[in-house]
C-alpha cells in the first residue's frame, strides 16, 4: 500500500510529461480541427469576410451537402473504390508475405524489391501511371496494339471505367508494401512447433493455411483492413494527379469533393460539414470492422 | 518431388511480382533518358540504347536551357519552368522529413514506454485513442488545420509542415515502439528501480541502448510518410520557401502540355532520397518490425 503510493508519486511527473508530449504533438492538432469543423459547419460562411463567423444556420450546410448533385454519387464511387481496392491490396499483401516467407534462395532480394513501390512518393507513381496509360503516346497502348488486343490507340483516361481501374491499379501498386511488411513481420514470429505438429498430424497445405497461418495472422489482418480502408477513404493524391476527379466526376470520391468544396467552390461552411461527415464515416468504418471481426484483440 | 514443384511455383510468382513492380519504374527511367520527340513517336524506344541527359539538365539548369532555346528560336512556352524549384524542394523535403523523424525518434519511444511500463488509470485508453487518431481521414481535418495555420501565421513555413507531419506519424511511431517494449521483459527495469534509479535514468541507461530495432523502424516510417505526404504539404505551402517535392511534382503533372520526359526525370530525382534511406535501413526495417510490431 505504502510502497504502491510511493511509486505512484514518483511516476506523476513522468505521466504529466508524457501527456504534455502527446498534447503538443497530436491532440491539439486533432481535437481542435474536429471541434472547429463541427462548430463552423453550423454557421454560414462568407468568402468576402473569412475571419467573420457567420450567423448560426443550423443544419443548412449539412442539408445542402447531402442534397447536392454529387453527394450520393461520390459516396457510391468511394464505396466502389474501397470495395475494389482494399480486399485486393490486403490479400495481395498476404499472398506476397507468404511467398516471401519461404526460406529459399532469392527471398531476401525479393523482399527488398517488393517494398520498393513504398519508397516512391504517391504523386510520382501517379504520374508514372498516367504517362503509361496516356491516350496518344502511352506505352500501354503501344504494347496492347502490338499484341493485337486493341485495334487502335484508346484514350483510356477519358473513359470512366478504365480510369477508375487505372487509379485502382496505381493505388494497389503503391499501397501493398506496408501491409505486406506487417504480415511478414508477424509470419516471422510464428512459433514453428505448432506448424510441425500439424505436419505430423497430416494436415493438408490448405488446412494448415486456413487453421494455423490465418488464425495467427488475424490481428494483423484486421489492422490492415481498417488501415487500408481509411487510407482509401482519404485518397486524394492519386486521384488529383491521375484523373483530377474526371471523367464526368467518375473518380471523384467524397474526400476529393471535400477538397473541391473548400478550394475550388470556396464554400467553407459546406466543406466543413462534409469534413465532419467524412470523420463520422471514418469512425463508423472502424467500428464496423471491430464488430465484424470479434474476438480479435486489436492492440 | 512435390517440394520441387512448389519451389518452382514460388519462383514463378517471384518473377511475376518483380515484373509488376519493375515495369512502371523501368518505363520512367527509360522515358527520362530519351528526348521527347522520340518518346512521342508511334513506336517509342523500349531500351535506352543512346541515352541523353538533357531532361535532367533542364531541371538543374533551367535558366540556361531556356536561354539556349530562345537563342535558337525554339518554343519555350510549354516547358515546365517550375522544375527549377525541384532542387530547392528536395532541400525543403529533407529538412521537414528529417525534423519529423528526429521528433518522432526522441519523443515517441519515450511516450510509448511510459504507457507500456507505468500503469495508471485510463492510461491504456489514452494510448489507444492516440493511436486511433491515425485513422482520421486527412481531408476531414485539413480545412480546419489550414484555417488554424493561417491564424497562427504559419502558412508556407517549415514549422506548419513539421507540426502536421508529426501529428500524422506520431501515433504510428508510438504503436511500433509500444509493441517493441511489450516484447522486452520488465525484470531488469524493476531491478534498476529497486537499485534507486529514477524512471528517467532507467529509460536513458537501460532501455535506450536496447531499442535500436524499434528506432530504425520508427525513423524509416516517419521519414517515408513525411517525405511523400502530399495533401497537407499541397495546401499549407504556397511558395518556394516551403514547397516540398510532391507538391512540385504534382504542379508539373497538372500541366497537360509539358514534356513527359522532363516529368519522368523529375520523378526519378524525387525518388532518390527515400531510396537512399531505404537502402541504408533495409536490413533493419523488417528485423526492427519483427522485434517491434509484435501485435499480440
Amino acid at each position: 500500500m505504502n510502497v504502491g503510493r510511493r511509486i505512484m508519486r514518483g511516476n506523476l511527473p513522468i505521466i504529466i510529461i508524457t501527456l504534455a508530449i502527446l498534447s503538443v504533438t497530436v491532440w491539439i492538432w486533432v481535437i481542435y480541427p474536429i471541434a472547429y469543423a463541427f462548430f463552423h459547419s453550423f454557421h454560414a460562411y462568407d468568402i468576402t469576410r473569412p475571419w467573420f463567423i457567420g450567423e448560426f444556420i443550423g443544419l443548412r450546410n449539412y442539408i445542402d451537402v447531402i442534397t447536392s448533385y454529387y453527394f450520393l454519387k461520390s459516396l457510391a464511387i468511394t464505396a466502389l473504390f474501397i470495395v475494389i481496392c482494399v480486399p485486393l491490396t490486403v490479400f495481395l499483401a498476404l499472398g506476397l508475405a507468404l511467398l516471401l516467407n519461404q526460406e529459399i534462395r532469392g527471398a531476401g532480394i525479393m523482399q527488398v524489391m517488393a517494398i520498393l513501390p513504398w519508397t516512391i512518393p504517391l504523386v510520382v507513381s501517379g504520374t508514372m501511371y498516367k504517362w503509361m496509360f496516356d491516350g496518344n503516346w502511352g506505352v500501354a497502348n503501344y504494347i496492347l496494339t502490338k499484341l493485337g488486343v486493341i485495334t487502335g490507340y484508346q484514350p483510356w483516361l477519358t473513359m470512366p471505367w478504365p480510369t477508375l481501374i487505372i487509379v485502382c491499379t496505381a493505388w494497389i501498386w503503391s499501397q501493398y508494401p506496408l501491409p505486406m511488411i506487417l504480415f511478414l513481420a508477424r509470419l516471422k514470429l510464428m512459433p514453428s512447433d505448432i506448424y510441425e505438429a500439424s505436419i505430423i498430424d497430416g494436415a493438408s497445405t490448405f488446412s494448415r493455411f486456413r487453421y494455423i497461418t490465418l488464425i495467427w495472422l488475424r490481428p494483423i489482418l484486421l489492422l490492415n483492413l481498417i488501415y487500408q480502408t481509411i487510407i482509401a477513404l482519404a485518397t486524394f493524391d492519386l486521384i488529383y494527379v491521375i484523373s483530377g476527379g474526371g471523367p464526368f466526376d467518375f473518380t471523384s470520391t467524397i474526400s476529393f469533393f471535400t477538397y473541391r468544396e473548400a478550394f475550388q467552390f470556396f464554400d467553407w461552411g459546406r466543406a466543413l460539414a462534409l469534413s465532419f461527415i467524412l470523420f463520422i464515416i471514418g469512425l463508423a468504418v472502424v467500428y464496423l470492422y471491430m464488430r465484424a471481426l470479434p474476438a480479435v484483440r486489436y492492440r | 518431388m512435390r517440394n520441387k514443384r512448389m519451389i518452382g511455383i514460388v519462383y514463378l510468382f517471384y518473377i511475376l511480382v518483380a515484373l509488376w513492380v519493375f515495369i512502371p519504374i523501368y518505363w520512367m527511367v527509360n522515358t527520362s533518358l530519351h528526348p521527347e520527340e522520340l518518346m512521342l513517336s508511334k513506336s517509342p524506344p523500349l531500351l535506352p540504347i543512346k541515352p541523353t541527359y538533357e531532361n535532367f539538365r533542364f531541371i538543374f539548369a533551367t535558366a540556361e536551357v531556356m536561354r539556349e532555346r530562345l537563342e535558337k528560336g525554339l518554343a519555350t512556352y510549354f516547358l515546365p519552368t517550375i522544375a527549377a524549384s525541384l532542387p530547392n524542394a528536395i532541400r525543403n523535403s529533407m529538412i521537414v522529413a528529417l525534423s519529423v523523424m528526429f521528433i518522432n525518434l526522441s519523443l515517441a519511444p519515450f511516450a510509448a514506454w511510459v504507457f507500456q511500463r507505468v500503469k495508471f488509470k485510463g492510461g491504456f485508453a489514452i494510448y489507444l485513442s492516440t493511436v486511433l487518431t491515425r485513422l482520421i481521414p486527412g481531408v476531414a481535418i485539413i480545412i480546419p488545420l489550414f484555417a488554424i495555420m493561417k491564424g497562427l501565421n504559419l502558412l508556407d513555413t517549415y514549422v506548419a509542415l513539421i507540426i502536421v507531419h508529426t501529428m500524422i506519424t506520431f501515433p504510428l511511431s508510438m504503436w511500433i515502439s509500444y509493441n517493441f517494449f511489450e516484447g522486452i521483459p520488465a525484470d531488469i527495469e524493476e531491478a534498476a528501480f529497486i537499485d534507486g534509479y529514477s524512471r528517467f535514468e532507467t529509460y536513458r541507461k537501460i532501455i535506450f541502448p536496447v531499442m535500436k530495432p524499434a528506432m530504425v523502424a520508427v525513423s524509416a516510417f516517419s521519414f517515408m510518410i513525411s517525405y511523400s505526404e502530399f495533401l497537407f504539404a499541397f495546401l499549407l505551402t504556397t511558395s518556394d520557401a516551403s514547397r516540398t517535392v510532391p507538391v512540385i511534382i504534382a504542379a508539373m503533372a497538372a500541366n497537360p502540355v509539358m514534356p513527359r520526359t522532363i516529368m519522368a526525370a523529375a520523378g526519378i530525382i524525387a525518388m532518390i532520397p527515400p531510396l537512399i534511406v531505404f537502402i541504408i535501413l533495409r536490413r533493419y526495417i523488417i528485423r526492427g518490425l519483427v522485434s517491434g510490431v509484435v501485435v499480440r
